[in-house]
């Protein structure tokens, strides 16, 4: 699996693997096999993994906050662990801030955010650094519509230079935002191609609302009848981004 | 395997700039730390407990700052060690393991400047509570200077608190990771290391902050050997350098962890790692020896104080020079203290005073008193409580201040403490005396001398010794001197005084019974 600049999104049903893959991407889990290459580097070797992070931004799905921090803060404080240069800190922050539509609140502490207010700040924090790989769990949980709109904006906007990985269960953001797409099913990509692609596959098929449903089913269906009738062979395969 | 570049990695970073954002980060987590909220309850405690019980020692210096290490220490222990936990666990308790361990930093740095975020409140409160009690002490002594080694130990050993109930904190990340480590440390710290030296003997007991009140020479007669507090601030020093070290290594803290161990969560290489070892090796090796050291520890019998042998310099044992403050009694006779007591100077003058209006003139009353160290006056006297001895000719009062400021809280105390002890050594003599086979010996007297004693004292007002006394008479037979007293103390102060002229050699030589007492 490779991936450029661009607005990669990650299908699949839960258990996937999607975490997984975007947490072994971010460099927080070792992988049990096969090779990562992020970014020309090897992140097995200390000094290209701290290299990769200083360009890499990561969205958990599961956020962790400090209720004291201010949005300003927290970000600030995300900003100087990926070694943003302390002269640029200020602007930085204040750019992240403005592109995730939280200036009315940055002087509000964390404890005092709605859910979806708390996601923009994720968000904010994962691109301060103007990161050159962007990995993004589930970023639209949690955010209304209006919000979804103007994030799947900021997302090409980030595709334009940077490799932007995106997990989701909401077809809707991949059509909109994704100019690829990728259908995990158990630790496996059964399906690469762009959201037209994937689509066409649901031509015939019956389940799904929308087009992108009906052949992310239907993509689905396939892997998991074709792996009733193989032997699956161990993936032994690698990622670079 | 393509891997797209977009653009020119950034340059390399300098060690200044990777300073300043640490400096930053710490800067960050200090304005964040929980430990100022522990800030007015931390205040109303030192009031309540250090302060209050520094303002009721005699105006000593190093009486008085023995509170730091004995009350405020302890008092800073549970919050140092709650709030340090309490921060080591704040990425485990808020979920955020993985949002930071994707972040260039390193885990270790990370983390240091998290713990140097508590510690800064932590040293400031501590900083601060001992400028309170310091001015406070200055304002009220009259002689010496600040003691700062108990300083330096007290602020090494509660950044030992912090360093290790932080990698707790870390490590075992939970909400009642912070209260366990508080009363955990607390309790380790109170009940193994709250002993000293000359309650254990020799042993690790001089690692204690907690506990030690120093003798009361110790600064006043004869300097204080840093060897103690040297001793803490190695073994201390030592603590926090391995909890660091331990942080750096462990991999469940996203440091760097062991050769062939490493986590890949971890922003760390090896550089970091042979860091981290060398730092916790250095830590143990510093506690260990600290350790030995602390177990060397003896008493010193020049000057009262804990020496470490070989830490010791011999030259720090002499005396301290000083110029002593004299003032004189009714009847011209002269009370000499060290300055450092120039305070009790008139108090001292006061009790003396009547007393000496009944003694002067007397075969073998003093002509005047002089303050020792407590070390000088003979050991029978001592170990039976009492303080003075005349000797010398002319007849000279020696006596320690040792038992009087036990007393300073209760001027009647201080006052009849002086006056007993002085009516005793001249008219029954030394308290104590060893017996052929070593064993001290109270010397109560005679009854007729006791009822003397005890006549003199009340015929001053002052409070004669108990009638009841293991070492004295057993009550039954205090009938006859309790009346002799009585009697003599009725008499007319120059019937009495002319009495005593003629008959006080053969008082004192045991010829003289109480039917004979006028």
């Amino acid at each position: 699996m490779q991936a450029g600049p661009g607005v990669l999104g990650l299908l699949g049903p839960n258990g996937a693997g999607k975490t997984s893959l975007l947490r072994m991407l971010a460099t927080v889990l070792p992988p049990s096999s096969g090779q990562i290459r992020l970014l020309d580097r090897d992140p097995r070797n200390a000094a290209q993994r701290r290299e990769i992070r200083r360009r890499l931004g990561y969205l958990p799905q599961n956020l962790g906050y400090y209720p004291a921090f201010t949005v300003v803060e927290f970000i600030e404080y995300f900003a100087l662990l990926k070694d943003v240069p302390a002269s640029r800190v200020h602007k930085a922050v204040a750019v992240a801030v403005e592109r995730v539509d939280l200036g009315a609140k940055a002087k509000a502490r964390l404890r005092t955010l709605s859910g979806g207010m708390l996601r923009r700040v994720g968000i904010a924090q994962a691109i301060v650094n103007d990161p050159d790989l962007l990995l993004l769990d589930e970023p639209t949980a949690g955010l209304d519509p209006e919000q979804r709109v103007g994030f799947r904006a900021l997302l090409r906007d980030l595709g334009q230079a940077a490799t932007v990985v995106v997990s989701t269960h909401l077809v809707e953001d991949v059509g909109a935002a994704c100019s690829e797409v990728a259908v995990l099913d158990a630790g496996h990509v059964v399906f690469r191609g762009t959201p037209a692609e994937l689509a066409s596959r649901g031509t015939g098929h019956d389940v799904g609302d929308a087009p992108l449903e009906r052949g992310y089913s239907a993509v689905l269906q396939a892997a998991r009848s074709a792996s009733r009738n193989t032997c699956a062979s161990p993936n032994n395969g690698g990622v670079a981004a | 395997m393509t891997a797209v570049t977009v653009r020119e990695p950034r340059p390399a970073r300098n060690r200044s700039r990777s300073f300043l954002l640490a400096s930053r980060i710490a800067t960050m987590e200090v304005r964040h730390s929980a430990f100022v909220w522990a800030i007015p309850l931390l205040a109303v405690l030192f009031v309540y407990d250090p302060f209050q019980a520094a303002a009721h020692y005699p105006a000593l210096w190093n009486l008085r700052a023995s509170v730091v290490p004995d009350k405020f220490w302890p008092v800073c222990v549970p919050f140092a060690a709650g709030f340090s936990a309490w921060a080591g666990s704040r990425e485990g308790r808020r979920n955020t393991d993985d949002l930071v361990a994707a972040t260039a930093r390193p885990a270790w740095t990370r983390q240091l400047c998290s713990l140097a975020g508590t510690l800064a409140w932590v040293l400031a409160a501590f900083g601060t509570g001992v400028a309170v009690l310091y001015v406070s002490i200055a304002r009220a002594v009259t002689w010496g200077g600040p003691p700062v080694w108990p300083i330096a130990a007290g602020a090494v050993s509660l950044t030992a608190v912090c360093a290790f109930a932080f990698t707790l904190g870390a490590l075992f990340p939970g909400r009642f990771t912070a209260p366990i480590v508080a009363v955990g440390i607390s309790v380790l710290t109170l009940a193994v290391f709250s002993r000293t030296v000359s309650e254990g003997g020799t042993s690790v007991f001089a690692l204690s902050l907690d506990g030690i009140v120093p003798g009361n020479d110790q600064g006043v007669f004869y300097p204080v050997a840093p060897d103690v507090s040297i001793v803490q601030v190695m073994f201390f020093a030592g603590c926090t350098l391995g909890a660091i070290g331990l942080l750096g290594l462990s991999p469940r803290t996203g440091g760097a962890g062991w050769r062939g161990a490493i986590d890949f969560a971890s922003g760390a290489g090896a550089r970091l790692r042979v860091a981290a070892t060398a730092v916790f090796a250095a830590g143990i090796a510093l506690a260990v020896i600290g350790f030995g050291l602390a177990a060397t520890a003896r008493m010193s019998p020049a000057t009262g104080g804990v020496e470490v042998p070989a830490l010791h310099d011999s030259a720090s044992d002499k005396a301290l020079l000083y110029t002593p403050v004299c003032a004189a009694a009714s009847g011209g006779f002269q009370v000499c203290l060290h300055p450092a007591y120039k305070g009790y100077l008139s108090q001292s003058v006061s009790s003396f005073g009547p007393v000496m209006a009944e003694l002067s003139g007397l075969p073998g009353a003093p002509v005047r008193a002089v303050e020792i160290p407590g070390l000088a006056v003979p050991s029978v006297v001592q170990q039976a409580f009492r303080d003075g001895i005349v000797i010398g000719s002319p007849p000279v009062y020696e006596f320690s201040m040792d038992g009087a400021i036990a007393q300073v809280p209760d001027p009647a105390q201080f006052r009849d403490g002086f006056r007993q002890d002085i009516v005793h050594a001249v008219v029954i003599g030394p308290v104590g005396q060893l017996t052929a086979s070593g064993v001290l010996q109270w010397n109560a007297g005679t009854q007729a001398q006791q009822a003397v004693e005890d006549g003199l004292l009340r015929a001053i007002g002052s409070q004669p010794y108990p009638a009841c006394n293991p070492y004295m008479q057993p009550c039954a037979q205090q009938s006859q001197v309790t009346a002799a007293a009585a009697r003599f103390a009725a008499l007319p102060a120059a019937t009495r005084h002319a009495w005593l002229a003629a008959n006080l050699a053969a008082l004192k030589a045991g010829r003289i019974t109480p039917a004979r007492i006028p």
